[in-house]
């Protein structure tokens, strides 16, 4: 059966191993004897996560190969619900006595009397997905060849300036292959492909030091390099780091926002996504709740959560529920259409499960997450954007970001922003973050762009301690007033300079 | 066949000198974890781990590999062993690189890390306790009508260390950990709130009800919160607020950020950076700390030394590598986990006791931000630029009058340190970063 799964998909070379232990182990009598053994107390769902992982880094520091590495984590984790209940358990040990074990665990959620055996389940193996289709698995290639393309990066950030002084860079890859199999005979698998490829640079001008950071990847093999060159990491972070030796203070208070495309969707991760995952609002606990219908966003914003979108860092053939990936239309022209949901959250609130429930591995259940989280472009051109300014700030490159579900409240990090004068940027500031509470600034989305981009492959999101590779997209935005975190007082702003 | 990672240690560590390694040291942590949340006084999860993990480190010709695993076969550590070992062909050798000198064997002292009452604590009790947390929330105020949740977690470890110098070292630790949070509404506003205890004993543990109350009157306080006028004024950290400033500020102590002068506080030792009233220390050996462990990623011993003595900067924090590189000795700070290289970190990092009691503190301010709450990314290690988004309660006349929310506080951690001008005695090791309370003169609060 397990072959049905995956008989459209090459398994890499390093997941061989894994496949033969888990076709070896989950028999159908196996997989039996589990959902018998975990619903034995009167649990009314059990699920069976494998999972075989490989992940590898090399990264180079002060023009040194540092280090070189690689791991494995594999394991299965055993799910049983009962009601709103979750009982959870793993091995790491892959032998029927020791995932019996963790069975027996899990079935305690449901605190009934032991029942005889269920009958047995009809496993229904669904065929495995490839909307990610890599062309050069990166298990297959030499570690000398991904350090070569540091050794790149390195040399075309300290050939770029020379107030370049320090240089790092990694490549970090991995091949994860997923099994999830449950008691309602759902059997599904994906196997999936991750590359992701970082430069930091730092300059140096008396006194004054700065670094930048530029990195991209997805779920991409090694051929992502034919069209993402090292060099242009590293030209980018460099620009970074120069950009901020010249810049000011940041201005503190309410200004006109302009956010680039690309990364600032982070804003939509953090002001719309985290609080329309069907976890808080099945609680009542996201300021979201039981608004489906309500007008929480300007009617420019259409915002859309999609795992299907090939080759991009959050997408997913399955959910780890094995459910199949789906694009989703959480905001449409203002209006709050629907919420994430997994199967647990859907279950309870009579909705259905959309291909939302993620983890982080087998040492965790799985929750509504994002994927890839998205506005959809508008009609104006970014100078049209740009040019309605008379005074402003725009957010060009971000850094991380936070949310408070419950009031809304989100902040995120500008790395790299200017001031707006009448239309123009004039010069560069530091430092900043911008705060806000989510259905307040999406109500002042003002304009939206025609130059929707995605991301270049770099986010982690962390939810209750676990951490799932996403990603963000925007067209350019402007918004009309937004909260700039920076220490500039209007009036009184001074350069950094080299002191 | 599964070997005990006790002897496992020491066979992969033969392993990989066979394998061709020079050097090669293991670290292993073996372990159980427990954990069980009830939401709206009823049980919602109980999950159960048994959990192995090792990472070996190899140095072969002054170059460095890494492989890490959980399968405890010897099939498992030969792949390992194999596969660090050739991982490390692929680096730049690096005359610093190599394992700490081992002419001190750490200490075998006893820190009281493990608690074996912890193990003995029921399912039932657990739910129990997330019960009345839950119970003792709601009846705290009429407002807290929802909840994320309570919880109980708690866990055993046995770590490991070994390496080719025959060194094999191990100890014993366990946490338990309880935690609130409260969801209040007014106005069909929401508020979330939390508060937690985090010990490495069971009897030290906070009371539910204690845990619970705290984080109900954190999470009610902050309702009806509007957002202030931006403006420059006296910046009051609480003893939560105040460890999030601790922790940026230990991420740039670190002696690799130092050489390569990627940090704001490289070429500051024995310079006075802050105000006469910080003393920050770094404690590897405190009794039961969350912290705490008899010897450091590398087996090198752990100690307690001062990092800010009276304002001065007086250590930073290195590892073997960082200090050889450095021409300085080791201060044991790698901090390492099975699946990873040794990277460097504190122990239990705290800002010692001022004379004030926080009631003081925030009378002292006319007008200015009593700070509870951080949030996002903003302090650049590189830099000592700090912006982070904010909520706390706004003071005036040295009163606390309404919550504030929407606003990023805003300056440079040097400043910061030299404009702390109050400092509160009200330490509490809430974790493995701690502060008391303390006053930022000036910063820049960012609001309407």
């Amino acid at each position: 059966m397990i072959k049905d799964v995956f008989s459209g998909i090459k398994i890499a070379q390093s997941m061989k191993d894994g496949y033969s232990i888990i076709e070896s182990l989950l028999t159908s009598a196996a997989i039996d004897r589990v959902f018998s053994e975990a619903l034995s107390r009167g649990g009314e769902f059990a699920e069976i996560y494998a999972e075989f992982s490989i992940i590898g880094g090399i990264s180079l520091e002060e023009n040194k190969i540092r280090q070189a590495q690689s791991g494995v984590s594999n394991g299965v984790g055993i799910r049983v619900i009962h009601g709103e209940k979750t009982g959870y358990a793993y091995t790491e040990i892959f032998d029927k006595k020791d995932l019996l074990k963790a069975a027996a665990t899990a079935s305690f959620i449901a605190a009934g009397s032991r029942r005889n055996k269920i009958d047995g389940v009809n496993i229904r193996p669904e065929k495995a997905g490839d909307i990610s289709p890599v062309k050069i698995p990166p298990d297959s290639v030499e570690a000398s060849k991904k350090a070569d393309l540091l050794w790149r990066a390195n040399k075309a950030a300290f050939d770029q300036d020379p107030r370049v002084y320090q240089v790092e860079a990694s490549i970090w890859d991995g091949v994860k292959l997923v099994l999830v199999i449950n008691s309602d005979g759902l059997m599904a698998g994906d196997q999936r492909i991750m590359t992701r490829f970082n430069v930091a640079a730092y300059a140096m001008e008396g006194n004054n030091r700065q670094s930048g950071r530029e990195g991209g990847g997805g779920r991409v093999g090694f051929e992502y390099f034919e069209n993402h060159t090292p060099e242009d990491f590293a030209v980018k972070a460099v620009k970074q780091s120069l950009v901020l030796l010249n810049a000011r203070e940041a201005p503190a208070g309410p200004q006109t926002v302009v956010l680039g495309n690309g990364w600032a969707g982070i804003l939509l991760h953090e002001a719309v996504g985290h609080g329309l995952e069907a976890d808080f609002n099945r609680k009542g606990t996201s300021l979201y709740s039981g608004r489906i219908g309500q007008k929480v966003a300007s009617e420019l914003c259409t915002v859309i959560d999609d795992g299907t979108i090939p080759n991009l860092r959050g997408s997913i053939n399955i959910d780890d529920e094995g459910r199949r990936s789906e694009r989703k239309t959480l905001i449409e022209n203002g209006i709050l259409r629907e919420y994430m949901t997994d199967r647990l959250n859907a279950g309870l609130m009579n909705a259905v499960p959309r291909g939302s429930g993620r983890r982080e591995s087998y040492q965790h259940y799985p929750m509504p997450r994002m994927t890839n989280t998205f506005m959809l472009p508008g009609d104006n051109t970014p100078d049209e954007i740009l040019s309605s300014v008379k005074k402003g700030f725009y957010a060009k490159s971000f850094g991380g970001g936070q949310v408070d579900i419950s009031n809304g409240q989100f902040v995120f990090q500008v790395t790299e922003g200017y001031m707006i004068e009448d239309g123009k940027l004039t010069y560069p500031v530091k430092g900043a973050n911008l705060i806000g509470s989510g259905p307040e600034v999406l109500q002042k989305v003002v304009m939206v762009g025609n130059d929707l981009e995605y991301d270049s492959g770099v986010g982690t999101c962390g939810k209750d301690n676990q951490s799932v590779p996403v990603g963000v997209g925007l067209p350019t935005c402007k918004i009309s007033e937004i909260t700039v975190g920076g220490t500039a007082i209007a009036g009184k702003s001074m350069t950094s300079g080299g002191a | 066949m599964t070997i005990h990672p006790e002897q496992f240690a020491n066979d992969i560590i033969r392993a990989a000198i066979h394998k061709g390694a020079d050097q090669a040291d293991v670290f292993i942590t073996s372990g159980r974890e427990s954990e069980v949340k009830t939401r709206m006084r009823e049980l919602e999860n109980i999950k159960e781990a048994i959990s192995q993990g090792y990472g070996l480190r190899v140095f072969k010709d002054k170059k460095l590999g890494f492989f890490f695993g959980s399968n405890f076969t010897k099939s498992g550590l030969e792949q390992a062993a194999e596969g660090a070992v050739r991982l490390a062909a692929q680096t730049t050798e690096d005359q610093f690189n190599g394992l700490p000198d081992q002419d001190e064997e750490p200490l075998s002292a006893d820190f009281d890390l493990f608690d074996p009452q912890i193990e003995k604590i029921t399912t039932e009790w657990k739910i129990e306790a997330c019960q009345k947390m839950e119970s003792a929330m709601f009846e705290y105020d009429s407002r807290i009508s929802n909840s994320e949740g309570a919880g109980f977690f708690d866990g055993s470890t046995t770590t490991y260390i070994a390496n080719s110098f025959g060194r094999n070292l191990s100890y014993k630790s366990s946490f338990c950990y309880m935690v609130c949070q409260p969801v209040a509404r007014e106005n069909d506003k929401l508020q979330g709130g939390w508060w937690f205890s985090f010990k490495r004993n069971f009897s030290d543990l906070q009371a539910p009800e204690t845990i619970a109350e705290r984080a109900a009157e954190r999470t009610v306080r902050m309702l009806g919160a509007r957002t202030p006028r931006t403006a420059r004024v006296p910046v009051v950290f609480d003893n939560v607020s105040g460890l999030s400033v601790l922790n940026s500020l230990s991420e740039a102590l670190n002696g690799k950020l130092i050489y390569r002068k990627a940090s704001y506080l490289a070429g500051k030792l024995g310079k006075k950076i802050a105000s006469s009233l910080i003393t920050i220390v770094d404690d590897g050996v405190l009794k039961r700390g969350l912290a705490s462990a008899p010897f450091d990623g590398e087996g090198a011993a752990t100690s307690k030394r001062q990092i800010i003595s009276r304002g001065e900067l007086v250590s930073y924090m290195y590892d073997s590598y960082t200090a050889r590189k450095s021409g300085v000795e080791s201060t044991g700070n790698a901090q390492r986990e099975s699946s990873s290289l040794p990277s460097i970190g504190p122990f239990n990092f705290y800002l010692e006791n001022g004379e004030h009691a926080p009631a003081d503190i925030i009378g002292s301010v006319k007008e200015g931000l009593f700070l509870t709450n951080l949030m996002g990314f903003g302090a650049n290690s590189v830099t000592g630029d700090y912006s982070l988004g904010a909520s706390g309660i706004w003071i005036e006349n040295g009163e606390l009058t309404y919550p504030v929310e929407g606003i990023t506080v805003a300056s440079n951690i040097l400043e910061m340190l030299q404009n702390i001008d109050m400092v509160g005695n009200d330490l509490e090791f809430l974790g493995p970063i701690s502060s008391p309370s303390f006053r930022v003169a000036r910063m820049t609060v960012s609001g309407a």
